[in-house]
């Protein structure tokens, strides 16, 4: 956000808008779409799951019936109808009410190569779509290539595809019947959707808004059971696969696995309610308080790897707890001490704890399917090396030890910082190094330049020691900033990953700004070309845009601040997991 | 999470030495090429200057156009103002000796001739100093606890003008408001000297700070909790001057820098001119 967009809000006395009195707003006072008629509730009520419902599980204030009336609308959907594309984000799940779906999986012209075939970075592309050889692709997205268009339905503009039987005779495909939900993996974890859903003919679906679908999870356990079912059959393999430690392993001992593996969660799913309130108290009691996953000294009983979220490696510490790493999806926890017992026979206890940093979705492997199905896989020269021998003490017992010798890693503090502020978070957080930024601004200058004259981000932010992490948007690995856009303007770019704001459909509703935990995205005034602000019709009030950074998407050559620095003081860095960070800091 | 395709871009700071590395070659290379050539001339009763100074004058042109690189951020084949700044650093250094190598590492005798090498070191030590400075004060900038932005500057010392104005007022007493507009006020309200802005120091604050807290035995229980108060707002914005007269100094050097840089291109392209002009046939 620019300094000349603040002092322009704040010098415009047309922004002065005499404050009103509103109700607070409660849970459902904007209900999902229309919500549903009581008629509607009924038969959803005599309906399978929601028939096999305890209504008494729910509490008053949040009862099943209020949950469907509000929480949820009814979608037909037409022949051809997208019902959502592999890659978008969707704050709902559906379960299909009447008719047929087809799931058209991403494997021909799958992500990895629908981005290979974009690629920008390389010479030889920029060369081919500098001469008009290659062109940028606005493909709908994988799996769905087909020629679409637009067309509207009771829920908004929906896409369509105009050649349903050939999209669906090409690759691999799979038939939603009714009675099914789907969509419920990325509307729990934030994730993009794994596959397209399209309607090969008409059909009915129940849409479900995320916040609905965890209540309905947290009433009902059956449902709880189920969705983890859901997710054991459709997702777990493909993530355990994904995962580093079990790359590479056969199919069979995956699926084996996969049936042995416990799902946990830990902390609140609405982390930035009430992080920024407790973001500045005491670090030693904000430790403290986080959800404890293993207890340093306690029995090692399982490998833990990390489904979704963060969380905080830490070691006990005279009397607080220090903070080693912090671990990010695909993380593992306890290989050391499982290797180390299976190698030699000891039963050596937890060397560190691990607590969850906001939310945090765990998969548990019991040692005894590690032993059995995971060690016998790993490479040797890849396994972590022993623990440190128990020093004996002059009675023979074991006194004090070093525990797991520490690898040279972030300084302490810093850790902490990144932590504590959540931004680790971050895919491409803006870093300064204070002792080599000589305040030219110029970083700014080359934002502001790229972008039609208004820089992007603030060059100030949150400092610890020498490091700045400036206010620019980070493109989140957990986007909070997209749950809630009513028009989907703020989204994840299928092709990079990037969250990106569609300045067409961006209504100005400030969402996206609210949400966003780290403040990075402004609402600033939209300009005409004499550079005045243009005003709405109706109102006289300015339109406000959603404004962040876009890491210079549309350029070449990476984001213009990195670029523009000429003492290599900053850089756009993925803290998801310390070790860009440390490998730039060290040099 | 979804991440397809990262864009590719150098993380470690091994690309940071490399540069450093490359450039320094480059140069090197440069210097050694000029220095063999001109001395080659001159042996053949060439004019080993005539080599010497076209090689400057480009050295010399292709300093001035980091000042253009900037204005084109969104050109990639344009490179990094990193790479930018590691070549002007050791062209820099080049361009001070190609330029003895152009005088034969005499004074000139001429009066043109000496405004240009004037200028010419004029601009280089400009160079030189900015060099160090922007190696030094980066550091002593961030060792203060806030970090502010130089164009906040008059915002902020106005907040705090305001907010010690505010405390002074406070309490039952008006020792600490006497104290403030005989002795405090004026730090708020006027600009730092010219000492303070060339070789900022903590002086002043420690003086006011040191009044505030020999006034203390003279004040009621809410003036001393004023006055605690004060110390604090006096030491906040004794920093924001130290920002702004750190900051003024890395900013108005490159101001210097670049006008000097303007006075030599006109000196050097009138003394292209002149050599051209009078030539005579040669070269």
């Amino acid at each position: 956000m620019s300094c000349r967009s603040i002092n322009t809000k704040l010098s415009n006395p047309s922004l002065t808008i005499p404050s009103t009195r509103i109700d607070r707003p409660q849970r459902w006072s904007e209900p999902f779409g229309d919500g549903l008629a009581p008629e509607q509730v009924a038969t959803l009520l005599g309906r399978d799951p929601f028939c096999r419902m305890n209504p008494a599980a729910f509490s008053p204030s949040l009862p099943l019936a209020g949950i469907l009336a509000n929480d949820c609308r009814l979608v037909e959907y037409q022949p051809g109808d997208v019902v959502f594309r592999q890659g978008d984000y969707g704050n709902s799940a559906f379960l299909l009410l009447d008719g047929r779906l087809d799931v058209v999986m991403g494997a021909p012209g799958g992500d990895e190569e629908h981005a290979a075939g974009q690629r920008t970075d390389g010479w030889l592309a920029r060369l081919q779509l500098l001469i008009g050889l290659a062109q940028a692709d606005e493909n709908s997205g994988p799996g769905l290539s087909g020629k679409t268009g637009v067309r509207e339905s009771s829920t908004g503009p929906r896409m369509f595809v105009q050649d349903v039987p050939a999209i669906l005779a090409r690759g691999e495909r799979q038939v939603l019947e009714t009675g099914q939900i789907f969509g419920e993996l990325a509307a729990i974890n934030r994730a993009p959707r794994s596959v397209s859903v399209i309607a090969a003919g008409a059909a009915t679906a129940l849409e479900i808004r995320w916040q609905g679908l965890r209540d309905l999870m947290q009433r009902d356990a059956a449902l709880r059971q189920h969705i983890d079912q859901l997710y054991r059959e459709r997702s777990l393999e493909t993530h355990l696969r994904e995962t580093p430690l079990l790359r590479g392993f056969p199919p069979e001992t995956v699926h084996l696995i996969a049936a042995g593996v416990e799902f946990e969660s830990h902390g609140a799913m609405q982390w930035t309610q009430n992080w920024r309130s407790t973001a500045q108290s005491d670090i030693a009691g904000r430790i403290l308080a986080e959800p404890l996953i293993a207890r340093q000294g306690d029995y090692c009983e399982s490998l833990l790897l990390i489904r979704n979220g963060f969380a905080r490696v830490t070691r006990l510490h005279g009397n607080g707890e220090q903070t080693i790493e912090y671990l990010g999806r695909g993380g593992v926890f306890g290989l050391r001490e499982l290797v180390h017992n299976c190698r030699t026979g000891e039963q050596r206890p937890w060397q560190l704890s691990l607590r969850a940093t906001g939310y945090t979705d765990m998969l548990r492997i019991p040692a005894g399917l590690f032993e059995r199905a995971i060690r016998p896989g790993l490479d040797p020269a890849q396994l972590p090396p022993p623990l440190a021998p128990l020093k004996k003490d002059a009675t023979g017992g074991s006194g004090t030890r070093r525990l797991v010798g520490r690898k040279k890693g972030l300084e302490t503090g810093l850790l902490e910082t990144i932590v504590q502020q959540r931004l680790m978070n971050g895919t491409e957080a803006m870093v300064i190094d204070l002792n080599r930024c000589t305040r030219c601004d110029d970083c700014v200058r080359a934002c502001a330049a790229t972008h039609e004259g208004t820089p992007r981000f603030l060059r100030q932010g949150l400092t610890h020691g020498q490091w700045m992490f400036a206010q620019a948007c980070m493109h989140c690995a957990d986007p909070v900033c997209m749950i809630g856009c009513p028009t989907g303007a703020i989204a994840r770019d299928s092709n990079r990953g990037l969250i990106t704001i569609n300045d067409r459909t961006c209504i100005g509703c400030g969402t996206c700004a609210t949400s966003c935990p780290y403040s990075n995205i402004q609402m600033t005034p939209l300009m005409d070309r004499a550079g005045k602000p243009v005003l709405a019709r109706e109102t006289g009030l300015p339109v406000l845009k959603a404004a962040k950074c876009d890491l210079c998407i549309e350029g070449q050559g990476g984001p213009a601040c990195q670029r523009a620095c000429p003492h290599d003081a900053l850089i756009r860095v993925d803290l998801t997991s310390p070790g860009p960070l440390q490998e730039w800091i060290n040099g | 999470m979804s991440r397809l395709s990262k864009p590719v871009r150098p993380i470690s700071r091994g690309g940071f030495w490399a540069r450093r590395g490359w450039s320094a070659l480059a140069t090197t290379g440069l210097v050694a090429a000029c220095v063999l050539g001109t001395r080659w001339l001159d042996q053949r009763l060439g004019h080993g200057s005539w080599l010497s100074g076209q090689v400057l004058g480009a050295v010399v042109v292709f300093l001035a156009g980091f000042r253009l690189r900037k204005l084109f951020p969104g050109v990639a084949w344009l490179g990094t103002a990193s790479c930018w700044m590691q070549l002007h650093a050791w062209c820099g250094i080049a361009a001070l000796v190609l330029f003895g190598l152009h005088v034969g590492w005499s004074w000139p005798n001429g009066m043109f001739e000496r405004l240009l090498a004037v200028s010419f070191l004029l601009t280089g030590a400009s160079g030189v100093y900015g060099l160090v400075i922007s190696r030094l004060l980066p550091g002593r900038l961030s060792s203060v606890a806030q970090q502010v932005v130089y164009e906040h500057v008059p915002l902020l010392r106005a907040r705090l003008a305001a907010k010690s104005w505010q405390i002074a007022g406070q309490g039952s007493g008006t020792t600490l408001a006497r104290h403030y507009v005989n002795h405090v006020a004026a730090f708020f309200q006027l600009p730092r000297s010219m000492a303070f802005q060339l070789a900022p120091s903590a002086r002043q604050c420690k003086r006011i700070v040191a009044g505030i807290r020999a006034l203390d035995r003279y004040l009621t229980e809410p003036e001393r909790t004023a006055s605690r108060e004060l110390m604090q707002v006096v030491r906040e914005k004794d920093d924001l001057d130290y920002h702004r007269a750190i900051q003024g100094r890395l900013k108005w050097w490159l101001v210097g820098h670049l006008a000097l840089t303007g006075v030599l291109l006109v000196l050097a392209t009138l003394h292209v001119v002149m050599v051209v002009a009078f030539a005579g046939g040669r070269g």
